[in-house]
């Protein structure tokens, strides 16, 4: 690993609670961006290399080819849309329960929880990113996703990976293709129980340190 | 119910997910190699993390409106943009480019002779230096990229610009940055070099930025 003194630090903080009150809490750094969020700004600075976009639903590259000239936007997937709403897990922070080791070439969680209340299941809220435009009001922290997911399953569930996908279309040549679900963060964390009846709250907060 | 113990505690580890480093060649009028500075970049300013947050809430499609997001011009003033405003097939879907082109000051690494230090709001060169050959220019090749580079868990993406001295005095470089052209150009990256070089005439220095990705 690369020791850098200033960029930009990304933190995970994760709470649960119950009846609003929170009875357990950590904070800790992300673990990375993963290869996808790489080749977003490669390809969006370039606008003319292949993008290297590995779907989560097979980890195969969605095309071939997106390369394409300035002004018809060779840019593809250049932006992640990851503001998931109420019960949607193809996009947003994503929870899941396995804790196999942080790869940066993994393209999906390794075993994400789906939405739902049934057995294993959670309820995905909609994503909050604050602040909203334009206020930047402190120099500290500049950018901050979250999302509630509330266990009413009946059973107690134990999280071990945290995730953030986002669920953009692409389009070369002024021609718009499917949208897809790409994974661009993945965190293995501490196992964190949430029981029947409690809410998981997971923050990434991302801010800038300079040297 | 299963009970857990809080676990709160102070983070110790604050080195950056995304940093940044330069890595400057002077070569001399020859074409040989003078002087060689390596450092981290000093600053990625706040308008990389709203570039982050515009790629986080933008949309490329018809439908998906994204939500706007501000950026700082080189005016100091505050744009706002999103990615849903048509035509949906030109830049302003989330391309910030930094491919420039020859002479090309509107995105790329940029050089300057300000010294003004580094702050993380700042939003252009103290005082960059012009493409040219007249007296205080320099000329500008265009941006090459390498291939994103995947090493154990850290992705390094490169990309490189020369800037020659074609005058027929000595310049002095004291800051480098990172344009990047979306419908406007932000300033994303700034670094004071310490100490600044001086290019003779003649002399060339290729100057490369890594934006340095660890997992």
């Amino acid at each position: 690993m690369n020791i850098m003194k200033s960029g930009v630090v990304c933190n995970l903080h994760l709470s649960v609670t119950e009846n609003g009150d929170i009875v357990w809490e950590s904070k800790d750094k992300s673990h990375s961006f993963i290869n996808n969020f790489a080749y977003l700004i490669q390809h969006g600075m370039d606008a003319q290399s292949n993008s290297d976009w590995r779907s989560i639903s097979n980890g195969a590259y969605p095309a071939s080819n997106y390369g394409g000239a300035i002004g018809y936007n060779g840019c593809v997937l250049a932006g992640m849309y990851i503001i998931g709403v109420v019960n949607d897990t193809t996009r947003g922070i994503i929870a899941g329960t396995s804790n196999t080791p942080f790869s940066v070439s993994q393209y999906d969680l390794q075993s994400p929880i789906v939405n739902g209340t049934g057995s294993g299941q959670m309820t995905y809220a909609a994503m909050a990113v604050s602040p909203a435009y334009p206020t930047f009001s402190s120099p500290d922290i500049l950018l901050e996703v979250n999302r509630d997911m509330a266990n009413n399953s009946g059973s107690a569930i134990t999280i071990r990976e945290i995730g953030l996908k986002g669920y953009p279309s692409y389009v070369t040549l002024g021609a718009f293709y499917p949208k897809i679900e790409v994974l661009f963060l993945r965190d293995v964390v501490a196992d964190t129980v949430v029981n029947a009846g409690q809410v998981l709250n997971v923050k990434y907060i991302l801010k800038t340190v300079v040297a | 119910m299963i009970t857990m113990e809080p676990q709160v505690e102070e983070l110790t580890d604050v080195s950056p997910n995304i940093g940044a480093a330069y890595e400057i060649t002077v070569f001399d009028k020859d074409g040989n190699v003078k002087q060689v500075i390596k450092d981290d970049a000093k600053c990625f300013v706040q308008n990389f993390l709203r570039l982050v947050r515009y790629w986080f809430v933008n949309a490329n499609n018809v439908g998906d409106v994204g939500a706007p997001s501000g950026f700082k011009n080189l005016s100091g003033s505050v744009v706002q943009t999103t990615s849903a405003l048509p035509p949906y097939n030109t830049i302003q879907f989330g391309s910030w480019l930094t491919n420039a082109g020859v002479g090309d000051l509107t995105r790329g690494i940029v050089a300057g002779s300000g010294s003004v230090a580094v702050t993380d709001d700042d939003y252009k060169l103290g005082s960059i230096i012009t493409n040219g050959s007249g007296s205080g220019q320099l000329s500008y090749d265009s941006t090459v990229f390498n291939p994103v580079s995947i090493v154990g868990n850290t992705v390094t993406l490169t990309q490189m610009r020369m800037t020659s001295n074609f005058t027929v005095n000595p310049i002095v470089i004291s800051e480098i940055g990172l344009y990047m052209l979306g419908i406007i150009t932000i300033m994303t990256i700034r670094d004071i070099l310490v100490p600044s070089i001086t290019l003779g005439a003649g002399e060339s220095a290729l100057i490369a930025y890594k934006i340095i990705i660890n997992g």
